[in-house]
């Protein structure tokens, strides 16, 4: 039982949701996480505007910008035939989400990313894949790095008035891997690595791109492309790699399932494992 | 039904179809129903010590074997069941599907509490351990088949010589997979003595070790 009244809104339009927004607003999206946390009475929101009629859910190509809308689930990024031509990284990591199916039905990107969990796997695989998000607001739509997007644990930069209402990405040919680390199919993940890497026809590498989740309070992005930049794929660089991705991290996040040190000792071993596994990808895709 | 000592019988049908008809005939204070009440008593319980001092307080002690192949990630902790085999005895099997169903759930609990569950406190002595994220128990997926081997030595001491199948599962696989994972991590000089094995301790013990 939801402990305190609240007023419930379900506009048809972004426009309309952007009026209903200010202090004391709670937006909701799948409902995964708010809906809990009404239950427990660790928000009390005065008014709760559902995202479920505006409209948002599309998964579109546009410009060659794939554009997730902010409610699209985690089962519409499986069954759409862009996101996995287009971002198979997003596709791989929908495949993981923890729940199953019920979850991956209900779960939305959006709701991921401005939920902005340090655990949730959505934030830094869309940080990785260089992802921008679209805010709507009163002036209007505006365009962010997703990395602009997340201000901390559990915080964005979004105003009161300001909602997401889609995720753009660029199309990626590169190989791609993802390595998720968590204690048991009922823990939530520990430390996540999304890696892109492109390959040429020797093999070496010509790009990377790397982002670690779980392991900080906000994703974090690990500039590899100087080190791998023309390598070829070996364990001495791929052990560089993951030195250069563990000492990426200033202050390592903790929690209940995994302590600090936890989370800065295996950053490593988990970063390597997912660059192998995109360059594995990169050099068998062409 | 006789009276005892006396040279008088009426047949039970008698008595019971009496009860059910004209029960109602009998004086307010008496209640009319049939009750019969018998104790049983294991012939095998000591509960004053011998003179070794020793007792006797249960009747029945099931035992098994179990015996568990672990896989530990030396970079990360994780701990992976590959096979766990049990073999137990439970005397008597009266309804095999139960007694699988026993002997598989006792064996996860104990996988469990030797590598995931664990009552964390905050430092203020606050419960950190609120659910079932951060509670973990095994799932199905964690684990493997709990492959299960009957071995039945009908006890002497009960009437259907049964004994007890809930218990054979917990503490042995406990033990079993706790041990396991401390002969997987022993080349690399790391061993630890307390439960559970979950990835961050087994990773501390295997970092602290090198």
């Amino acid at each position: 039982v939801i402990p305190a009244a609240f007023d419930y809104e379900a506009p048809g339009s972004v426009a309309e949701v952007v009026s209903l927004l200010g202090d004391g607003v709670h937006v909701l999206g799948g409902g995964t996480w708010l809906v809990p946390e009404m239950h427990a009475g660790e928000v009390r929101p005065r008014r709760v505007v559902d995202l479920g009629r505006a409209g948002i859910d599309a998964i579109t190509v546009a410009d060659r910008l794939l554009r997730i809308g902010a409610m699209a689930t985690y089962a519409d990024l499986l069954a759409s035939a862009d996101v996995r031509d287009r971002a198979p990284l997003l596709a791989r990591m929908a495949a993981g989400i923890t729940g199953g199916a019920a979850i991956r039905a209900q779960g939305t990107v959006g709701g991921s990313l401005v939920a902005a969990r340090p655990q949730s796997d959505a934030p830094a695989v869309l940080v990785a894949l260089g992802g921008r998000a679209v805010v709507a607001g009163p002036a209007g739509e505006r365009r962010i790095p997703v990395s602009e997007l997340i201000a901390g644990p559990m915080r964005t930069t979004l105003a009161a008035d300001e909602v997401l209402v889609a995720v753009e990405l660029a199309a990626h040919g590169a190989g791609c891997g993802y390595v998720k680390l968590k204690r048991g199919e009922s823990s939530w993940p520990i430390a996540t690595a999304a890696a892109l890497i492109e390959a040429g026809p020797d093999g070496r590498c010509r790009t990377a791109r790397l982002a670690l989740g779980g392991v900080a309070g906000t994703p974090v992005e690990v500039e590899l492309s100087a080190l791998l930049g023309g390598a070829a794929r070996s364990p001495g660089v791929l052990a560089d790699a993951a030195a250069m991705a563990a000492a990426a991290i200033e202050d390592p996040w903790e929690d209940v399932l995994a302590p600090a040190a936890y989370r800065a000792a295996v950053a490593g071993p988990v970063a390597r494992r997912a660059i192998d596994m995109a360059w594995e990808d990169a050099t068998t895709w062409s | 039904m006789a009276t005892a000592g006396e040279d008088r019988a009426v047949p039970l049908a008698a008595v019971a179809d009496a009860v059910y008809s004209l029960g109602y005939i009998l004086a307010l204070g008496i209640e009319p129903n049939l009750e019969a009440t018998r104790s049983y008593r294991p012939p095998n319980i000591r509960h004053l010590p011998d003179e070794l001092g020793r007792l006797q307080v249960y009747t029945t002690y099931p035992y098994a074997v179990h015996v568990s192949v672990v896989e530990v990630d030396a970079e990360t902790g994780i701990v992976d069941v590959r096979r766990h085999v049990v073999a137990h005895d439970c005397g008597t099997v009266v309804n095999p599907s139960f007694v699988d169903g026993q002997v598989t759930g006792g064996t996860v609990m104990g996988i469990g509490a030797a590598l995931g569950e664990e009552f964390v406190f905050g430092d203020d002595g606050v419960p950190l351990s609120r659910g079932f994220k951060s509670y973990l128990l095994p799932r199905a997926a964690d684990l493997p088949e709990i492959e299960l081997e009957h071995q039945v030595t009908p006890s002497p001491h009960t009437l259907l010589g049964t004994k007890g199948a809930g218990e054979s599962g917990f503490a042995g696989a406990q033990a079993a997979v706790f041990n396991a994972v401390n002969d997987a991590i022993r080349p690399l000089g790391a061993r630890l003595d307390a439960t559970p094995a979950s990835a961050p301790n087994v990773l501390a013990a295997i970092l602290g070790a090198a």
